[in-house]
């Protein structure tokens, strides 16, 4: 490895064809994820989120054995089990937990048990969980940027209503919106998200990536905007940084990336200015000296 | 296509050594997952226990690469994430399920890049996320079995506690007892038992044999030790079939078993809401 400090280092991987589709695709999906993690995080669907995230795999897997397209596959089992998600969850001696509990591990078995069915040519599993950056198409790359803009443009369109359903579910009942309808979009929003960020990071690992940089951010700043801009420059940064690392180390790239991601979150959770861990500790001990002694 | 009706057909496998070693170990498993799975699905601990399967998994391939005791390594990576998880929700920026979201996929990540430094790697880590009732050795059985009986025998003993400290943590705390170190003491035995069900299971659907046959038990049964005795038995009965079938189908054996476990979840769920409809009809 050369000196970090000469441009050639950061320069020469870009070189090769793969190593450009690849920041292409870090980047792209840096921002998707940053701009829905922000609402997932807001709303609390961490656990919807890896529920989704196994019905895609389901999904992904039945449409190959199927033929049909990979990505319609996926967010159609994503959607259906969304929708029973809340139909069952509803149920008072079930619950959302137990309801989600029992749908992720259902699809994930089918998913493992069709995998059997599908031996030959399809991808194997580790490759399915963990993500291959560097093999991305360019027919996937440019799908990738599609579902940016998409999202880009129903998340600035509906903005107001989504801020307001992820900040506070009850006033916005209120005042009379639906948010069945709004937490409906989210969702399928979240599911878009999970299936492109597929082949970059991994079906185990795209959870991190939606939640480590909006909780980095939400850490940092209270307001909506700020929080989506510091998300997004968390995801982006930590992809491109991850990308390098694997290519100069020879280590898988998905992994990679999420750990640079998490490194990012922890060094926050101990230094952010108002929130931090280390902040909280000095405001506690100098309260405890302010109080004299009994 | 094996005769269902002939006696022959259930006998044959069990001639086997590994067949018989495997179904003693997947049936252990689901008993000691019916157990624990009570007070997950009661106490909402699904994604929990979730990332606990996930968050052990840097710990077992550490103790692979150093030759050391799998279970050890487990159980060390799974009490340091939870104490890591309820570290980080103590922020109030920070909600629980994003902390368990974030931090199992960390230690995931992290997990998998160490099992990319071994040579073995991609066969080692489909054994671990999948599981492989077949390949039980006899040791690995003593194992899980002493493991099983030493947590039915602490929650046994504990059970009173357990209980309270569950469904009413702030009359446990007035009478004295000590919240915080009860539930440790539960997430600790969660912990024990997805390291112990990984093998026979795997790491992906451990969480399954934990919540599914008690969500099933839940349905029908509303005293806690009855949830743990039924979720014993479906747990167990989904466990004897579904090692059948992938015995005969040659499928993954962890899949096949959830998969019968979730048939007899969605089954009771439709008889159920037949039988209410069936009943308010009679009401009206």
């Amino acid at each position: 490895m050369s000196g970090l400090f000469d441009p050639a280092t950061f320069l020469l991987p870009l070189q090769q064809p793969f190593m450009q589709n690849a920041l292409v695709a870090v980047v792209l999906v840096g921002l998707l994820c940053a701009l829905i993690g922000t609402f997932v995080v807001l709303r609390g669907l961490a656990f919807v989120g890896e529920a989704m995230r196994h019905a895609i795999f389901v999904g992904v897997v039945l449409s190959f054995l199927l033929g049909g397209s990979l990505l319609g596959g996926a967010l159609l089992v994503a959607l259906l089990v969304a929708w029973l998600i809340g139909v069952l969850g509803r149920q008072q001696r079930i619950g959302e937990d137990t309801a989600i509990g029992v749908l992720f591990s259902a699809s994930f078995a089918l998913g493992i048990v069709l995998l059997n069915f599908a031996r030959t040519g399809v991808r194997d599993l580790a490759t399915m969980l963990l993500g291959n950056v560097l093999g991305i198409a360019p027919f996937d790359l440019a799908l990738t940027a599609g579902v940016v803009v998409v999202a880009l443009v129903i998340i600035g369109v509906f903005f107001k209503e989504l801020v307001l359903v992820a900040f506070d579910p009850a006033l916005a009942l209120a005042q009379g919106r639906s948010v069945v309808v709004w937490d409906g979009l989210l969702l399928v929003l979240l599911a878009l998200a999970l299936t492109t960020a597929f082949q970059t990071v991994g079906n185990l690992l795209v959870l991190a990536l939606l939640l480590a940089p909006a909780t980095t951010a939400r850490l940092l700043t209270r307001r909506i905007g700020p929080m989506i801009g510091v998300a997004m420059v968390v995801a982006v940064s930590s992809g491109i940084v991850g990308l390098y690392i694997s290519y100069w180390r020879n280590v898988p790239t998905g992994p990679t990336i999420v750990l640079v991601c998490g490194a990012v979150f922890g060094i926050t959770l101990l230094c952010a200015p108002e929130h931090g861990v280390m902040r909280n500790v000095a405001r506690q001990w100098r309260l405890r000296r302010s109080v004299p002694p009994a | 296509m094996p005769n269902l009706f002939e006696l022959q057909t259930y006998l044959e496998p069990l001639r086997l050594h590994l067949v018989q070693r495997g179904l003693l170990a997947a049936l252990i498993v689901a008993i000691l997952c019916g157990v624990m799975g009570a007070f997950v699905v009661t106490r909402g601990l699904a994604f929990l226990g979730d990332a606990l399967g996930h968050a052990v998994f840097p710990g077992v391939v550490i103790a692979y690469l150093l030759n050391f005791n799998l279970l050890a390594g487990g159980l060390v990576a799974g009490v340091l994430t939870t104490i890591g998880i309820s570290l980080v929700s103590r922020s109030r920026q920070i909600r629980e399920s994003t902390a368990i979201g974030i931090f199992y996929t960390v230690m995931f990540a992290f997990g998998a890049l160490l099992l990319q430094q071994s040579r073995s790697a991609s066969a080692a880590l489909s054994e671990l996320l999948i599981g492989n009732v077949l390949a039980v050795r006899t040791e690995d059985l003593v194992l899980t079995g002493s493991i099983g009986a030493v947590v039915l025998l602490i929650v046994g003993v504990m059970y009173k506690e357990l209980v309270l400290v569950s469904f009413d943590p702030a009359l446990a705390a007035a009478l004295g007892r000590n919240v915080p170190l009860t539930n440790a003491l539960l997430f600790v035995l969660l912990g024990v038992t997805i390291v112990a069900a990984l093998q026979t299971v795997g790491n992906v659907l451990v969480v399954a044999l934990l919540v599914v046959p008690a969500a099933t038990a839940r349905l029908v049964a509303k005293p806690l030790p009855a949830i743990m005795g039924v979720a014993a038995v479906i747990g167990a009965l989904a466990t004897v079939s579904g090692v059948y079938i992938s015995y005969y189908a040659n499928i993954a054996s962890g899949g096949a078993i959830v998969l019968c476990a979730c048939l007899v979840f969605f089954f009771t769920l439709l008889v159920q809401a037949g039988r209410d409809r069936w009943q308010r009809r009679g009401a009206q």
